[in-house]
């Protein structure tokens, strides 16, 4: 059985109630401390500030305060010649993956609200509209009230935290983004 | 085979299925997504009853579904955006309603085809409780195929290996598979159902 943990009342898996940054909670079972960063795209000024204190050039924020990177041209070019992905499907634990980041995920995972959609692990990045934005593959996404979130597990420093948030937020600039730090 | 396939389009392409009574997982999925209402529909065919629940255009749309009686098994459907979606439900419903539960995949029609079996059994061990997982499908024309957990004695596991990745795992034998694990099959879209239920904010 999975190990289970405690999160605050307002949140789901890494939502916060408001865009946060580094926050950190321990799981009640194991004591071990997990970083976690949330990106809200959609919300330009949290964007920019995560970017900021990692000293990351900033991009410029777009109409209406939207998170704004360029999107990949190999990105670009699946979402409009194969907006159709394919079928959900959950292969945990992911081979060749460390295996701590496989037990966060299948937490994760078992932790989902009933009314999550398109729960996704390891696969091409799908939005909410459930269209295909991109190549790379997010560690875990799904839909959740209209709004699809995105969970990157990282390890140590998360040194590739940063472009993975670039990435998704550059094809789903609405989206949420959770970069996991896992010892 | 009706539910899953194309009959009608993505509702039909997936299908959950739950091995417990109607009222219970009815309870269950209107209580935890949207504090919604539920109420029998008057007997009808498959294609009649799932007019209630016409695909949504967006994902901010109301979400419906319907909860079609199986013998001892329900089968659930609703209006995702690409059809039917029952998300975590499947992992889920061994801890909440005890009982085992599938996600049924079976599309030759669509951009990518697939065909994909998920059996969840409160006895498994596995952290979701996932006792089996086998797919075949296709995306932008490129077939995968996959198997996860220990094989029912009832797999036709020499298929496992053919050249042709569709031929691996097909709907015929996704069609099999379900019979052997105890799931009634609805014989024809055109049988009457009786007491199929709709959850749904507004009924």
């Amino acid at each position: 059985m999975a190990q289970t943990y405690s999160q605050p009342a307002d949140q789901h898996l890494y939502e916060g109630a408001t865009c946060t940054v580094s926050q950190t909670w321990t799981p009640n079972q194991n004591g071990t401390t997990f970083n976690r960063n949330t990106v809200f795209g959609g919300c330009g000024a949290v964007a920019r500030d995560v970017l900021e204190r990692v000293g990351e050039r900033v991009p410029g924020r777009g109409p209406g305060g939207v998170f704004e990177a360029s999107k990949l041209p190999q990105d670009q070019k699946v979402s409009k010649q194969y907006p159709d992905p394919p079928d959900a499907s959950l292969n945990v634990p992911r081979r060749g993956q460390r295996a701590a980041h496989n037990r966060q995920l299948l937490i994760d995972i078992r932790n989902l609200p009933e009314g999550a959609e398109d729960v996704r692990v390891n696969q091409q990045q799908v939005n909410a509209d459930e269209k295909r934005v991109g190549l790379n593959r997010p560690d875990l996404q799904y839909t959740l009230n209209g709004r699809r979130y995105y969970i990157e597990y990282e390890g140590p420093g998360a040194p590739r935290g940063l472009s993975h948030v670039q990435r998704i937020l550059a094809n789903d600039p609405y989206a949420a983004v959770t970069v996991v730090e896992i010892p | 085979m009706i539910l899953p396939s194309d009959l009608a389009g993505g509702t039909t392409r997936t299908v959950g299925l739950f091995e417990v009574d109607a009222g219970a997982l009815v309870r269950w999925v209107a209580h935890s997504i949207g504090e919604r209402q539920y109420g029998f529909l008057p007997t009808a065919t498959l294609v009649d009853c799932l007019s209630e629940i016409p695909r949504k255009e967006d994902a901010r749309d109301p979400r419906r579904d319907l909860v079609v009686p199986l013998g001892g098994w329900c089968a659930l459907l609703n209006n995702g955006i690409r059809g039917t979606d029952v998300g975590p439900l499947p992992w889920k419903a061994p801890t909440k309603l005890g009982c085992r539960a599938i996600r049924a995949i079976s599309s030759e029609a669509s951009e990518n085809p697939a065909t994909m079996l998920e059996v969840y059994d409160p006895a498994s061990q596995h952290p979701l409780f996932r006792r089996r997982l086998l797919y075949a499908m296709s995306d932008r024309g490129r077939w995968s195929f996959d198997a996860e957990g220990e094989p029912f004695d009832f797999e036709e596991t020499e298929n496992y290996s053919k050249r042709r990745i569709r031929d691996r795992f097909t709907p015929e034998m996704l069609e099999r598979y379900l019979i052997a694990l105890g799931v009634p099959m609805l014989e024809s879209a055109e049988e009457p159902i009786d007491g199929a239920i709709l959850v749904a904010k507004q009924l």
